[in-house]
Parts: C-alpha cells; structure tokens; sequence
C-alpha cells in the first residue's frame, strides 16, 4: 500500500451551534477544498445538517443516529471503508481529502483513535487534524459547563474563534487566551464567518490546512515560544479553564535520563487510571542511552507513536512534559515518574528467564486448559 | 494466530522499542527478549503490593495471576492494567502515595 498516495483528513468538531457547519460550508465551497469527501455525523435519529451543506451528495455520507465518537465508530469504519471502494471502482469522483464533521457532543479523541488504529485509515490516511470552532460570545459558560467542550479545544491542532462581530474586541481576546490556555500548541484563528470569500481568519485556517502536518520537532519548538514556560524555573502550573472542571496546565521536568521501559509502564499505567483526566499531553523526552530526544503526544487513553527527533532543539537536557488536566497535582505526577523511572535501575540484574512462563508447558487461561506444543525452543525456553 | 487459544500474533505497541532503529544507539541493539523480560520484571515490583504476578507467556502475551490463582491472558500493557484492576479487585493507581512509598522503600 506504500504506492497509494496518503489522504489528508480533517476532523471539524465544536460545541452545538459554534458554527461547524458553516465552516463546513466555506471548506468545501472553497475551490480548493472542492474535491473532498464529507462524512457528517447528527445527533438524533433524523439528520438535518447535510441538507445545509452545499456538496456533491455522492461524496457525501451522512451518520445519524448517534455520536460519531462512541456508538458510531464502526460506521465511520464503515463509511470510509465504502467510500474507497467506491471511489476504487471509479463510482464516484476521486476525492483528494476526507471532512468528517461530529456532532456539537462529541469528544473527538475516540475518533482519532479510530483513525489511528483502524487498518484502511492506517494505510490510506495522514494523521488526522483537528478544527474546532469555538463561539466567542458563549464559550465561558459552554467550557464551564461542559466537559466535552474542553476536550474539543485540548484535541484541536486548529481553533477557529467564530461569531466574533457578535462580542468586543476585549471578549475575543480573552476567549483567545482561554484557548491557549486550555491547549497551548494550536493554531488560534478568528472568523465571524459571514464572508463567503473567506475573511483573515479563515483563510489563515485554510492555509493550515493546505501546509503539510507540522513535524513534531516543529510543534514542539513552537509550544515553549507561544506560552512562555519557565523551564529553568523547572515547572510552572497554569489555570486552563472553568473552575467548574479545575482544568489547568502544568510543566514537570526530570534532570536524569529516562528509562524507556519504565516510561512505557509509567504512563500507559497513568492513561490507563486517569486518562479521562488528562486532556492532552506532551513531551521532549531524554531516553537513556539515546543521542537525541523522543517527542510523544497523548490525549486522555490514547498515545500516539512517539518521534524521533535528529537532535536536541537547545541547550537544556532535560525531560519536560507538559499537562493539561482536570485536577491532578503536579508534585504526585513529577514523584510518580521519578520512583518508576529509578524502578529499572533496580531491577538491572534481574534474571531474564525469571518472568517467563513456559510456553509449551500446560496451564490454564480462564478455566481453558492451554498448550501450545509446537511453540519454538526459544519461545519455550 | 494459535489455533488453540485464538492468540493473535503480536502487534507493535508504541512502547516497544525493539524492531524500532531509532531506539538503537552507538550499536546498541535493543533485543525484543530482553525488552519484555525487562517490561515482565517492572510491572511485577509495580503489582507486588496488589499480591499479582505478571509473566511473559510465549514471547506475545502477558498471563496476570492473583494469590487465588485466577489468571488473565492480555497482549500489550493497556490491557495488563485492565486485568490488574479486575483480578486485584481495586484500581491499581501510579498516583497512589503509599504504592510509591512501598516502590521506593522496595529499591532501597
């Protein structure tokens, strides 16, 4: 599958009523943006919003019924399954990027990990992005009381501030630095969207999405610029939204390097217990043992594969992870990090053999008896 | 995949560094076997005070274990701590204070 060109595909997410459709409407009426195919999924058993958009209807597939995020993550499996083969077959017109628009409720993290994990996405997709739309006049209150809009702006590679002609300019910019505040690596945008020519806003979104995904070393290069973090300071903590969710931001950094192995227990173990907790996180990693540093990113269960980078960007050494979360303490998470990371060292001389369970030898696994007497030697040990 | 038990073959999961290049540095080869003996032995002093046992089972899954002798077979280590919670009977927490204090107390 390495000869097929990868698609770009844009996951368009924002609380009910911040304007998605409309932003929909200006992408795919966008001559550029014309040759994509759109997935929109409604809440409720009757879908309205793709009569309000203004597309070829056989490059668009409509999901009712449900969330696109949870209930409906085989159908979107499903959907892009049918879309390829139709567009194989030459049933519909090639399309050069896919849309999918979730409802106002949803929490797109599920569905970016449907994308990660599901083969023909893995195969035939770029990593997703993510906009999400973010009205100015109500977003205080939205982000107060619901959680999913926090997760929709922690998720978001690109915001787009709409209904700004509605609010003073001194509201705008306070629902800005709320948004930086909530997810510090996004790109933030305004738009009030009444231009079908496309105002600063949102051609700035369109460009994002034109230009190549940001390398990580990029991102993270951007990240300590745009949020002023006081890494000689060694850690910083920063409220993030509402207090209704005691969302916040925080920075913990590790002078010594890091057991990859350790790391790996470590925060699969913290995702696993407090992912619903951790929006979004990031990190430059010193790995022991490595030359250069590993950058990885997570949002609440999922992880994504860590990258590589050709070398440390400046000076400093150390490992820093950035936070944004719902209510844990930074000193429990830098002490958590720091026991499991000097775990390994502990644990050096460990005989090899000393946790391997035989595999040709017979045992059971919930009441079956199991036995796999044609395992190698090497495995059977 | 087993015919036996339906084990599906491993899978890279994104801890893995063995099979990576990039994790290999000044010739230092990271071996698949010796990662997960190295994965089996952390998350053994992680669930020792939970009273489970972790072993390496056939070099592509794990089998958790309680006091009871109930057992768990799971392939990567999302699915470790899922078990864990299920055959400990309470969540395994890496924020929990007395977890750490007993893993600092156990390297001394």
């Amino acid at each position: 599958m390495s000869d097929v060109q990868r698609l770009p595909v844009v996951i368009l997410t924002g609380f009910l009523g911040s304007g998605k459709t409309t932003l929909l409407n200006r992408l795919v009426g966008h001559a550029d943006f014309r040759d994509s195919a759109v997935l929109i999924n409604e809440f409720g058993e009757i879908g309205l919003d793709h009569h309000l958009v203004m597309h070829s209807a056989d490059r668009l597939v409509v999901l009712a019924g449900g969330c696109v995020c949870c209930a409906m993550r085989e159908d979107v499996e499903g959907a892009l399954r049918e879309l390829f083969d139709r567009r194989d077959r030459g049933q519909i017109p090639a399309f050069e990027r896919i849309i999918i628009e979730t409802t106002g409720l949803a929490d797109p993290v599920p569905l970016l990990l449907t994308l990660q994990t599901f083969g023909l996405a893995r195969s035939r997709l770029q990593p997703a992005r993510v906009i999400t739309t973010v009205d100015a006049a109500l977003n205080a209150r939205t982000v107060e009381a619901f959680t999913e809009a926090l997760r929709q702006i922690a998720a978001a590679d690109v915001v787009l501030i709409t209904k700004t002609d509605r609010v003073e300019d001194s509201t705008a910019a306070m629902v800005r630095e709320r948004v930086k505040a909530i997810n510090p690596w996004c790109r933030v945008a305004e738009s009030n969207l009444t231009s079908s020519q496309g105002d600063a806003g949102l051609r700035e979104v369109f460009a994002s999405l034109q230009a190549q995904s940001a390398r990580p070393q990029a991102v993270w290069q951007r990240n300590p610029r745009g949020h002023r973090i006081d890494w000689a300071a060694g850690r910083y903590t920063k409220p993030a939204a509402g207090a209704g969710h005691q969302a916040r931001s925080f920075s913990i950094s590790l002078e010594e390097a890091i057991d990859w192995g350790s790391f790996g227990v470590w925060l699969t173990l913290l995702l696993h217990r407090h992912g619903e907790r951790v929006l979004r996180v990031k990190g430059i990693v010193n790995v022991a043992g490595l030359t250069a540093p590993v950058v990885f990113h997570a949002a609440q269960h999922m992880v994504h594969p860590p990258e590589h980078l050709q070398s440390w960007p400046c000076e400093d050494r150390r490992s820093h992870i950035v936070f944004i979360v719902l209510g844990l303490e930074p000193d429990l998470v830098l002490r958590s990090l720091t026991v499991f990371n000097r775990l390994a060292a502990g644990l050096a001389g460990a005989s090899a053999k000393r946790g391997v369970m035989p595999a040709g030898a017979g045992g059971t696994v919930a009441g079956r008896p199991i036995r796999r007497p044609t395992a190698p030697s090497w495995i059977r040990g | 995949m087993c015919g036996l038990c339906g084990a599906l073959g491993s899978s890279q999961y994104w801890t893995d560094a063995a099979g990576r290049p990039e994790f290999e540095a000044a010739g230092r080869k990271v071996v698949r076997r010796n990662e997960r003996s190295q994965r089996v032995a952390l998350v053994n002093a992680v669930l020792r005070p939970y009273r489970l046992t972790v072993h390496d089972w056939g070099g592509n899954s794990f089998v958790l274990q309680n006091v009871l002798g109930k057992k768990q077979n799971v392939y990567n280590l999302a699915g470790v701590w899922a078990a864990a919670d299920e055959l400990a009977g309470r969540p395994v927490d890496p924020l929990n204070e007395p977890l750490l204090d007993e893993l600092e107390q156990a390297r001394k």
